[in-house]
């Protein structure tokens, strides 16, 4: 890790939108995406191929929508309703016992990895520690009731399967917290091209009042902030699901099938189709019981350990709060410590089946 | 002159939003929206429009208020990437996913190909599969198995998604069932294959059920057409893998059912 973690990739100037240097990279990537993402509709509509991407691409984008919002909503009202420092008071800074209270919030406030992201940029902004919060961007998704009854029902009731997968996620949600989060703190892991994009856009009564400790939060305000933060979002959840759908609709899942004969592979190859097909974590234990018969299980559990911590659309929302460096860290480790305890598992169920 | 800038920048931003509300509610109130997502979904589009309309209210709010920031061209080509999916669903709320999906998506022939690698080697699924204790052979007839036998309809009709929760219970028994036909040179001669998808959220996790149907006419039929198949159901090898087959005694030509997908009966 080196010290220009520190230098904001595009924090220092200007935001895209009160620049007055000329278009930015940002912006000419973000307008060669909509040329690049409308011609098939002007030149292929009838493609098959087109068809099956354009489904794909519209139902990710339905389907997360709402969570997405919901994250928003709550951000906004976490801004606006909780007291700057609060938060960050609760947690503790610096004590690395509320990463194991974090890594297992999911389960009283279950929360899917749409509607995280917002919530996690609202939470850092309010003083929770690093370490803290990446614990519950990572475990909230997966350490979750909701994701926990369906693995079981979508295992046909064995209770094995679920319980492995929630403590292997809360496990790993914990481990990343405190090593990414001990890391990024020294170092700063927020794009400050968000804080500065939030201080020149908002207008409500209660960031401009900081200070005070007699403002009236309002709800219209913490809708302001909500909506600001859908934004910001959305058009990354949007490029995380064309760039999924795309990927589905180009690479057959025979293929993946036919690498797996070795585990390690399988395990890999789940892993990669966990972040390509970028589902609902709520959603993905049925997809992959559909592999229960024809991949080992440590491959199944790479599939839904990894999918609701690390997927395309997360990935692409990630950077909309996190620096590169501190996405690249975050991820980058928890595909490896994944990897690591699926291969030993995979191992260990060796053993005590051989 | 800022002024007007600014009320521009926001009132380009609540027209999205606007675009939004307007399209969830055309999807939700046509039905449209099970083209994309599970049927029973409906309240996520509400939950959707009801805060999205909070969020516009919130936008128009800001109108009139000042210190509102510059509206340039990167902010409107930042608002016009949110508005990309609306083109897509427009363009595809009058299609669905057909023979192309089933493709990508059907990993029958993947499953033979690697238990033909793992007999190579010398390995059975067996084996590599331990900790399950299954083989893929079992794969096709217990993909979504439910304990318990349910009695056959008395009309014989099922669903190709009953028929593999309940295969041994139908084994030998005339049933009518309906889906999609796909044809390529894999397909065994004198047979179709006819085909549906399940969907357990949203059309990206759709994967298809198939079924091998043996027909004198396989010409006639063309692929992605809907048809009701009737016939005696059985287990036979395809691709080395136990596979769902109809010998049909009637194949009708069907128009699409008003919901193409099949859900999971738990979910």
């Amino acid at each position: 890790m080196s010290q220009d973690l520190l230098k904001p990739d595009n924090g220092v100037s200007p935001p895209a939108g009160t620049s007055s240097n000329g278009i930015q990279l940002k912006t000419i990537i973000e307008l060669a995406f909509i040329i690049f993402a409308l011609a098939p509709i002007i030149h292929f509509r009838n493609n098959p191929a087109i068809t099956a991407f354009s489904l794909s691409f519209s139902a990710i984008v339905l389907e997360a929508l709402p969570f997405l919002l919901l994250g928003s909503l709550i951000g906004g009202l976490i801004e606006v309703y909780i007291p700057n420092d609060r938060l960050g008071a609760w947690f503790g800074k610096g004590k690395k016992r509320t990463v194991f209270l974090a890594a297992g919030i999911g389960l009283i406030f279950p929360v899917c990895e749409c509607a995280i992201v917002p919530i996690i940029k609202r939470l850092i902004d309010k003083g929770v520690p690093l370490s803290s919060a990446i614990a519950f961007l990572l475990g909230g998704p997966i350490v979750n009731p909701i994701v926990f009854g369906s693995t079981i029902v979508a295992y046909r009731m064995i209770l094995d399967v679920a319980v492995i997968r929630l403590v292997v996620g809360y496990l790993i949600a914990v481990f990343i917290g405190l090593v990414a989060g001990h890391l990024l703190e020294k170092r700063g892991g927020l794009l400050k091209d968000v804080i500065i994009t939030e201080e020149l856009n908002c207008q409500c009564s209660s960031c401009h009042e900081k200070g005070s400790i007699d403002h009236k939060p309002r709800f219209a305000d913490a809708l302001t902030h909500g909506a600001s933060d859908f934004m910001d979002m959305f058009r990354y959840l949007i490029f995380g699901a064309f760039v999924a759908a795309m990927i589905q609709n180009i690479v057959k899942r025979d293929a993946f099938i036919i690498l797996s004969v070795n585990p390690g592979i399988s395990i890999l190859l789940m892993m990669t189709l966990a972040a390509i097909m970028s589902l609902c974590s709520e959603a993905d234990a049925f997809v992959a019981s559909s592999f229960q018969f024809s991949l080992p299980l440590s491959s199944q559990l790479a599939f839904m350990v990894l999918g609701p911590m690390f997927d395309l659309k997360l990935l692409f929302m990630s950077l909309g709060i996190f620096r590169k460096r501190a996405v690249i860290l975050i991820y980058g480790m928890t595909i490896l410590v994944v990897f690591i305890i699926m291969m030993l598992f995979q191992i260990l169920m060796g053993w005590a089946f051989s | 002159m800022n002024r007007t800038v600014h009320k521009t920048l926001n009132l380009e931003t609540a027209a999205i939003y606007l675009a939004w509300i307007s399209m969830i509610s055309w999807l939700l109130m046509s039905g449209k929206y099970q083209i994309f997502i599970r049927q029973s979904f409906w309240a996520l589009m509400i939950w959707a429009i009801a805060i999205l309309t909070l969020f516009f209210f919130s936008i128009i709010r800001r109108v009139s208020i000042h210190n509102n920031p510059v509206a340039t061209s990167a902010t409107f080509i930042r608002l016009g990437t949110v508005i990309v999916p609306i083109f897509y669903i427009l363009m595809a709320q009058e299609k669905s996913l057909g023979s192309y999906t089933f493709e990508m998506r059907s990993t029958m022939h993947g499953l033979q190909k690697s238990q033909s690698i793992r007999e190579a080697q010398g390995t059975s699924a067996e084996t590599s599969n331990a900790e399950t204790r299954l083989t893929a052979q079992d794969f096709q007839n217990l993909q979504y198995a439910v304990k318990g036998a349910t009695p056959l309809p008395s009309d014989g009709r099922v669903t190709i998604l009953q028929i593999m929760e309940n295969i041994d219970n139908w084994k030998g028994k005339t049933v009518i069932a309906e889906g999609m036909v796909y044809r390529d040179d894999k397909v065994p001669a004198g047979h179709i294959v006819v085909y549906r998808f399940l969907m357990t959220c949203c059309v990206a996790d759709a994967s298809p059920l198939s079924m091998l149907v043996e027909t004198d006419n396989t010409d006639q039929f063309k692929e992605d057409q809907w048809v009701r198949v009737e016939g005696v159901l059985s287990l036979r090898k395809a691709e080395g893998l136990d596979t769902p087959h109809i010998k049909a005694d009637r194949i009708t030509p069907i128009n699409p059912p008003e919901d193409n997908y099949l859900y999971p009966s738990f979910y």
